[in-house]
């Protein structure tokens, strides 16, 4: 069970003189229970990537399977791959329409075809989850801080429980307790209910502590792909990348180029303390 | 001289909900009074909702306080007649640029607002120029804005109000939406403006390492004013910060977790250079010791 991203490419406005590549070919594979993130400078293909995961672009070239079946296909129904390949927008504004939050968040479990109530029980569970507390449900969306609306537009899309969570930004605009909240939940959907999480993200902490896959974008190309400590060991392809080290492993950089016999391979602050800690002693 | 004074500042989002007689209030700001002198560089924290954008909106007029007052330079922002010296003064840059940008070609856009002033053409071309090169998008000045990404839209929306060289610039979660380099790119811009050219300030963030970069740092929560102080000083408050939903920055985590366990580091250090710059000392002088 997986989604599959065979050969893929996309190119803007196809066949007009704006023509522009938007995404080089490139295969990816995001499996259930697998936290990918996807990193790169702005720009270099992310959300291109993504919306073509849910169906929302369609590939120039290649094919897009989800548990083996191509979503392309003729016959395909993508609206119901819409709902278990859910979709976090960069931009929350662009998610939330109805008149209050609980609407708004019961709008996706509701188009699925659960009842009412079922709807509005899933749509709670699911604010909860994200830390919005009762008293948001009457609210209009719109009315809300951009934290908020970001919680709301995430809590409009877990209440669907798709199978897998794709979320572009999803810690943007979060403030640190909320951040810290929300990736820990996503792990916990994660080992519940089996979900593949994609994870586009300029957070390189963020990244290094959630993602068991790294997909590093350049320019439209799928630079490389590995575990974070494959990649956060290769500084210059991610400088080049347009992108940086977490502030852990940069710390351990600047002792080592101070003459500090430390080793720079950490992702986290723990592992940072432990490397430093060893060059004392 | 203060540029921005505020004084028991009060505000109340009011919405009128269809079928209901009274319209609903929503205290969003709680007696607010603190200044801000020229050239001053602040990062401005908080949790989600506790009104640092509302905050923000009242400084360049975008809202009116419910109650107290707001001066822009000595004029109250209450004062239609100055509104437009007041909104030059202090710019304002948000965090989803497709909001703030109008024109259909990056250079015009950010012309666009020395254009309104009046400003002369010549001139305008060398704001527009120095601007956009200064976020690292002179490359894109003959663009589509709409065929940018994000952070690009982001930087040329910077760029528009760095044209209008305001005294004073706003920046609500400006980097929210950035990679790292182009994050570090902006930053460097702001913090050029602030040294330079003596541009106050006010960087409303989520992220602590930039917070770190200020000169000042005040906290929100609920409405209110709760804390204000130099980053090394709020920084080494850890667990108040921890209560309001705020953290300290990873290189302040890393200094505690290294002095707990015996490395005689000072408080709050919050700037990776600055850690570095210590353990290097420290691990100076114990060889030499050992030696
Ligand atoms: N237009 C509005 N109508 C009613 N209430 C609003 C409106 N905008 C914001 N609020 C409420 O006012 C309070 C302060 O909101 P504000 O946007 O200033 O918060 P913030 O500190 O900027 O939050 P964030 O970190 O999420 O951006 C929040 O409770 C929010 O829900
Ligand atoms: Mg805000």
């Amino acid at each position: 069970m997986s989604l599959l991203l065979q050969n893929v490419s996309y190119v803007y406005e196809q066949g007009t003189p704006m023509e522009n590549t938007g995404l080089h070919p490139l295969s990816l594979e995001v499996k259930d229970d697998e936290v990918l993130a996807v990193i790169g400078a702005t720009g270099s293909g992310k959300s291109t990537l993504i919306q073509m995961m849910n169906g929302l672009n369609k590939p120039s070239t290649g094919n897009i399977y989800y548990n083996g079946e191509d979503i392309f296909a003729e016959k395909y129904d993508r609206r119901r791959l819409r709902s278990q390949v859910g979709l976090v927008f960069q931009y929350p504004e662009y998610q939330l329409f109805e008149e209050t939050v609980l609407k708004d968040v019961c709008f996706g479990p509701k188009n699925q075809g659960l009842s009412e109530e079922e709807a509005i029980g899933r749509a709670r569970r699911a604010m909860r989850r994200v830390g919005l507390t009762e008293d948001y449900e009457e609210r209009s969306p719109f009315d809300l801080s951009g934290g908020e609306k970001r919680r709301a537009a995430i809590a409009g899309v877990l209440a669907m429980e798709p199978k897998i969570l794709i979320l572009d930004e999803p810690t943007a605009g979060l403030d640190p307790e909320g951040r810290e909240e929300l990736l820990t939940e996503l792990l916990a959907l994660r080992r519940e209910r089996q979900m593949g999480i994609v994870m586009v993200s300029h957070s390189m902490e963020d990244v290094a502590r959630m993602a068991d896959r790294i997909a590093v974008l350049s320019h439209g190309k799928l630079l490389m792909q590995g575990t974070p400590r494959e990649i956060f060991r290769e500084e210059s392809g991610l400088l080049e990348a347009g992108l940086a080290l977490p502030a852990a492993c940069h710390i351990l950089h600047l002792l080592k180029e101070k003459g500090l016999p430390v080793g720079t391979d950490a992702l986290s602050v723990e592992e940072a303390k432990e490397k430093i800690l060893a060059a004392f002693s | 001289m203060s540029i921005i004074r505020t004084e028991e500042l009060t505000y109340q989002y009011k919405s009128y909900e269809e079928g209901q007689e009274q319209e609903t209030l929503k205290q969003a700001l709680q007696g607010l009074s603190f200044s801000v002198e020229k050239g001053e560089f602040i990062a401005i924290l908080g949790r989600n909702g506790s009104g640092k954008s509302t905050l923000a909106k009242h400084l360049n007029a975008l809202l009116l306080p419910s109650e107290g007052t707001v001066w822009v330079e000595e004029m109250k922002t209450s004062d239609e007649a100055r509104l437009w010296d007041i909104r030059s003064t202090a710019g304002m840059v948000f965090q989803n640029p497709d909001n703030q940008i109008v024109a259909t070609v990056v250079e015009e856009d950010v012309g666009f607002g020395p254009e309104n002033m009046g400003v002369p053409t010549e001139e305008i071309w060398e704001r527009v120029d120095k601007s956009l090169k200064a976020v690292g998008m002179a490359a894109y000045a003959k663009s589509a804005p709409h065929r940018l990404s994000g952070g690009q839209k982001q930087r040329v929306a910077i760029a528009g109000v760095m044209a209008m060289k305001p005294k004073c610039i706003i920046f609500d979660e400006s980097t929210a939406m950035l990679d790292p380099i182009g994050r570090r790119e902006v930053l460097r811009t702001v913090r050029e403006l602030n040294e330079k050219e003596g541009i106050t300030v006010l960087l409303i963030t989520h992220y602590m390492e930039e917070a770190a970069l200020a000169g000042r740092i005040m906290i929100m929560d609920r409405g209110r004013l709760v804390m204000d102080g130099t980053p090394r000083s709020i920084f080494s408050r850890r667990q108040e910060l921890e209560a309001l939903g705020l953290q300290v920055p990873q290189t302040t985590a890393l200094a505690d977790a290294l002095r707990e366990s015996g490395l005689p580091l000072s408080e709050g250090i919050c700037q990776e250079e600055d850690l570095a710059e210590e353990l290097a000392a420290l691990y100076g002088r114990r060889k030499e010791a050992q030696a």
